[in-house]
């Protein structure tokens, strides 16, 4: 069953980019700001076919959140259970959650250079998104160079990156500058022609984001064989 | 027919006197010079004061109108520029995705290389522990 499931969600993945990035530039409208009692779009400066970015930087922002929670959760159970399969997830969420704030950090600079005419702004959300990904990173490097006590460590620093993804949630509509989603940043008021391609990329990356942890779960699966192995021969004197 | 004659020689003679004393072609006058004839008959005369003041007010309200229409039309060229500008600004959407693809391509990438690693090493110290174990024995 999971040797199937990476490759099932890498396809889906695969089919819902195609489809998407196809529906995006043909069936979306071009963006305008929000007025009240007018069609719901994002509001922001400057969008017009901007905009296009948010069908892919919104779901990256989504997965990242996801992942982190995902990664905070598991090393809740990991530290409370020291079992180490929630730590191998853990790790695979982390791992992915860098490379999905890595979109999220990229595609809103240039966002902000096509919108703002920055490339970086110091504004609340923009810097904690930098501060979650630092965390990340963070993290991952303690994994790699803290040794055996690195699995503890960096649990407990998932734990803080998950604390942090509600603030900068909340931080949209709290008078920032930041672009919102529909009226007061709830996506859920987009406008019916985007909202469904909206929803179709968040299950493609979703589904994206699934391929990635279940394989990264395997790599982390077959570190521990090759740690066991190295310990058993190293026990056992058989390996020098 | 010496009266005929002597009519055609009176003819003759005040044609010639005529063409002698006639006064020559009148001196070319200088804008200055006209201007001073303009004023003096605008100062003498005010309803063709009023005249010329007229014609050249309008002359002067057509010539705002016609850099006004220009001015304007400079100015929509312009924002209709910025806005296609903006309504097709294709450079920051392609960059935004290529930046997607790129970090997705090298982060599968690495996966892939460091399961290949993985699967060699798992591979390796299974055999050589199977080479130690009956070595041992």
């Amino acid at each position: 069953m999971s040797r199937y499931l990476t490759p099932a969600f890498a396809l889906a993945g695969a089919i819902g980019l195609a489809l998407t990035v196809w529906l995006i530039f043909t069936a979306t409208p071009l963006a305008v700001d929000y007025t009240p009692g007018s069609r719901v779009y994002v509001s922001g400066t400057s969008l017009f076919y901007n905009q296009k970015i948010f069908y892919y930087h919104v779901p990256h922002a989504f997965m990242m959140f996801l992942a982190v929670g995902i990664s905070g959760v598991c090393s809740i159970i990991f530290l409370a259970k020291r079992d180490p399969k929630w730590d191998d997830v853990a790790l695979a969420s982390a791992e992915v959650a860098v490379a999905f704030g890595a979109v999220v950090l990229l595609t809103g600079s240039i966002w902000a250079k096509a919108a703002w005419d920055h490339w970086w702004i110091w504004e609340k959300r923009l810097t904690m998104s930098l501060l979650l990904w630092l965390t990340l990173v963070g993290y991952v490097l303690v994994r790699r160079f803290a040794g055996a006590s690195g699995e503890r460590l960096s649990a407990g620093m998932a734990v803080f990156a998950m604390i942090g993804v509600p603030f900068i949630y909340v931080m949209v509509g709290a008078g920032d500058n930041h672009p919102k989603a529909g009226a007061e940043g709830n996506v859920a008021t987009l406008d019916p022609a985007m909202r469904g391609i909206f929803w179709a990329c968040v299950a493609t990356f979703f589904c994206w984001f699934m391929a990635l942890v279940t394989n990264r779960v395997q790599s982390a699966r077959m570190e521990r064989e090759v740690r066991e192995l190295r310990e058993k021969g190293l026990d056992a004197g058989l390996l020098a | 027919m010496r009266t005929i004659i002597g009519f055609i020689r009176l003819v003759l003679v005040l044609f010639v006197v005529g063409v002698a004393f006639a006064p020559g072609p009148a001196a070319a006058q200088t804008p200055d010079d006209l201007r001073k004839t303009c004023v003096e008959a605008m100062n003498k005369n005010e309803a063709f004061a009023d005249d010329i003041i007229r014609i050249a007010e309008g002359k002067r309200a057509k010539k705002i109108d016609d850099e006004l229409i220009l001015n304007d039309r400079c100015t929509i060229k312009l924002h209709n520029d910025a806005q296609q500008s903006i309504a097709k600004n294709e450079r920051h959407v392609i960059l935004a995705y290529a930046a997607m693809w790129v970090v997705a391509a090298g982060f599968v990438l690495f996966l892939w290389r460091r399961q290949q690693a993985l699967k060699a090493e798992i591979v390796r110290l299974r055999h050589d522990l199977d080479v130690a174990t009956k070595d041992a024995k």
